[in-house]
Order: structure tokens, then sequence, then C-alpha cells
């Protein structure tokens, strides 16, 4: 089984609600080994990072920024799709183990950003973090606040005739 | 088996439990609460209007009684951008920030006071991010649609780096009153439509020569020009963010 087959495989097994969409994407100058969108419709791209994570760290989030780009092109293609293009991609890296300097990495960013998946840890240990994050809430609009001045025109020297 | 990234919620390591954060705690680098209340005031290489603004407002803060620093990031296109660093007019200060040292180098004043932080205006989405910034803001912008444009995607630039932003707007170069608040609002309607933010309006302020040419003749308007126009107006905006930011910087 090839190694993209067997990425596929493994999201399968352990994260079955994704929903691959395209594989072996060619992004901006490296691939994205598996594009896929989640239960909420926000795309996630997919790398295998087993032997040089850290350098597929950064590819990730390059391929994940190109993605994000182009979400809209991809929707007007595949409405059918309905990928949330108001959710930042985010990247999944997939691999047995990690290097501390890709953790800490990771834990920099944050969730919403990317998440590390280790298919053969134990369940309690798959995850290190969340591939979902909680979904964005736009802050309700604040009250309007009216323009201020304790002047007025007279005491700016503003003549009536010049308006 | 789980079926699904919900099922296995339970998996994931909170990030708490990653281990401690040492960073996030007392460590010597870690962000403290500022002592002070610090206002960023974005300043483009070359952009004279905004330094001369930026330089007669720490003076007229400080005229108030509130001693205003007035923290400049220094780059080479600056040079004659600014005064000298150093104590200045009615107990105002200038502190020249090197480009690398971010917002951690507004080194307050002694005694109470307020910052006057100009940052790059270039760099604003990365300088809204980076940390220690700011939460108050104050962006100026003339009353053409170009001007407005432009400060609206500042404003957009600054609430996405910084969500709970308190944004305010002069605007300059009008002839009337009504032009500014005229202006004003159609800046806080698009804004709220597209940032869902809200906009503090921070009066107006009339262009005058003496304003622009205080700099170079190291004399602020509100000393060359007491009971000027431009004065008044300028001491209007200091009087605006002075309410706004409470008793905290005396």
């Amino acid at each position: 089984m090839s190694r993209g087959a067997e990425l596929r495989r493994q999201l399968a097994r352990l994260a079955p609600s994704l929903r691959v969409v395209a594989h072996d994407v060619l992004a901006e100058s490296s691939r994205i080994d598996v594009v896929a969108i989640d239960a909420q419709r926000a795309a996630i791209a997919v790398f295998d990072a087993e032997g040089d994570d850290l350098a597929t760290f950064t590819r990730a989030l390059a391929s994940a920024a190109w993605l994000e780009a182009r979400l809209p092109d991809w929707c007007q293609i595949a409405p059918d799709l309905k990928i949330d293009t108001t959710t930042a991609v985010r990247a999944l890296l997939v691999a047995n183990s990690f290097a501390p300097e890709t953790l800490a990495a990771a834990r920099r960013l944050g969730t919403a950003r990317i998440a590390l998946l280790r298919p053969n840890a134990p369940v309690s240990r798959t995850l290190l973090h969340s591939a979902r994050p909680p979904a964005p809430q736009r802050p309700p609009a604040r009250p309007r606040k009216p323009f201020r001045t304790g002047l007025t025109d007279a005491d700016l020297g503003f003549d009536e005739s010049r308006s | 088996m789980p079926r699904d990234l919900g099922d296995v919620i339970d998996c994931f390591i909170p990030e708490a439990a990653l281990g401690p954060r040492s960073s996030d705690a007392a460590s010597p680098g870690a962000a403290e609460p500022a002592r002070h209340p610090v206002i960023a005031l974005p300043v483009a290489g070359g952009d004279v209007l905004r330094a001369a603004v930026a330089w007669n407002l720490s003076v007229e803060i400080s005229r108030t009684g509130t001693p205003c620093t007035l923290v400049t990031h220094g780059r080479p296109v600056d040079a004659s951008l600014w005064p000298p660093a150093g104590r200045g007019p009615l107990g105002s200060r200038l502190v020249q920030a090197q480009e690398s040292d971010g917002f951690a180098s507004a080194e307050p004043t002694t005694g109470g006071g307020l910052v006057l932080d100009c940052p790059p205006a270039e760099t604003l989405g990365h300088t809204a991010g980076s940390p220690g910034a700011p939460r108050h803001w104050l962006l100026l912008s003339a009353p053409d649609p170009e001007a407005l444009r432009r400060v609206h995607q500042q404003v957009r630039e600054i609430a996405v780096a910084q969500p709970d932003a308190r944004i305010g707007v002069t605007i300059h170069g009008v002839r009337r009153i009504a032009e500014a608040r005229a202006a004003f609002e159609k800046l806080a309607v698009a804004v709220e439509a597209d940032c869902r933010a809200s906009l503090a309006s921070y009066g107006l302020l009339v262009d005058d020569l003496h304003l622009y040419r205080a700099i170079v003749s190291r004399r602020p308007i509100g000393l060359a020009q007491p009971a000027a126009p431009a004065t008044r107006a300028l001491a209007d905006v200091a009087r605006l963010l002075l309410e706004d930011l409470g008793n905290a910087a005396r």
C-alpha cells in the first residue's frame, strides 16, 4: 500500500467524519497529501509527517495558507462540497512520533492552526492537539459611538461661507 | 474504535496538560500588565503629518498635567521625522526605541503618565498582533474617500489581530465640524459592517502650518500659537483621549 493510501486509511480509521475531497494536491511548490473537510465543513490539509516532521510542519503551514486563498475558487468548482470558507484552513500532521521542536511549535500556534496525530499511540495519546478548534464566533457588533468634539465651528475659526 | 473526532475528544490533550508553560508564568520575559496607559498612533516612514500630530499631541497631553512619553521606532528613513530623544516641553518626553524592541521598549514616565507609541504603519497587522501591543489605537484620517478607505483597512488589520482593541479616529483637514462628523460616521458605519467593531471618535484637527513646522522649529504649536484653532482642536483631542483612559494615567 502506498504511503498516501495508508494515510487515507488511517484517517478513515481514526476520524471517519473527515471527508477526503482531494489528494496529492500541488500547492505552492509541494503537495498536500490529503484535503479533507470535517463535519462542520471546515477544510483541513493533511500531511504525512513521518520522517521529517519539522520540515513538514513548515510546509504544512504554507500549504494551508495557499489552500485557504483558493477555497472560494474550489467552492465555485464544487459547490456541493459546501466548504466553509470563513474558517481558517488547519493543517493536520500524521506521524508516529514528533520532534520536541514540532510539539513546541504546534503548541505555540495553537489548535486553530495545527493538529498533530499519532496513529500508533495509545488512544489516550492519539491526538496531541485538537483537530477542531472551537468555531470562531463573530462578536456582536458593539453600539456605534457618536462623533465627539467639545468645540464649535466658531471655536475653530470655521467660517460659514467656507462650507 | 473511535468513530469521529468528537468521539475521541477525551483523547485530546489539553494544552495545559502538556506541561506547565513556564514562559506564561512569572518568567522574566513574560508580559507584565502595563503600568501606564499606552495609546498606539501608527506612523509610516516619512509621514510628517502624523509625526507632527503625535509630537504636538504628546505635549498637549502633558500640558493637562499628565506627563506623556512619546515612543518612536527608529528607522533610518525617520531620522529627520522626530525631535531628538529626551525631555521635551511641559513634562513631555521622547524615547526612541529600536525597531527590534517592539512595545516592550515603551519605557513609561516616572510618577504616572501616558505613553503614546508610534509603531510603523506599514506593518500594522503584525505590530498589532505582537506581544505587548497596546489595546488603545488612535488613527488619523482626512475626510476624502481614499483616506477613509486606507484607515478602514488599518482598522481591519488591527481588529483582526486584536478583536478587543479599542480603536479611535481623529479626522483632520476639514473646514467644518459637520464635515468631520460626516467623515467619521461614514467610516464608523463601514467598520461596523465589516469588522463588527465600534470606532471611538476623538474629535478633529485643523490644518495649520505651525503644527507641521513644530518639529523643525522644535516648538510645539501649543506654545507657539496657544490660542490658534489648531491648538484648541489638539487640546480637545487630548481631553477626549484622557477622558476615555480615565484617571489611570494620572
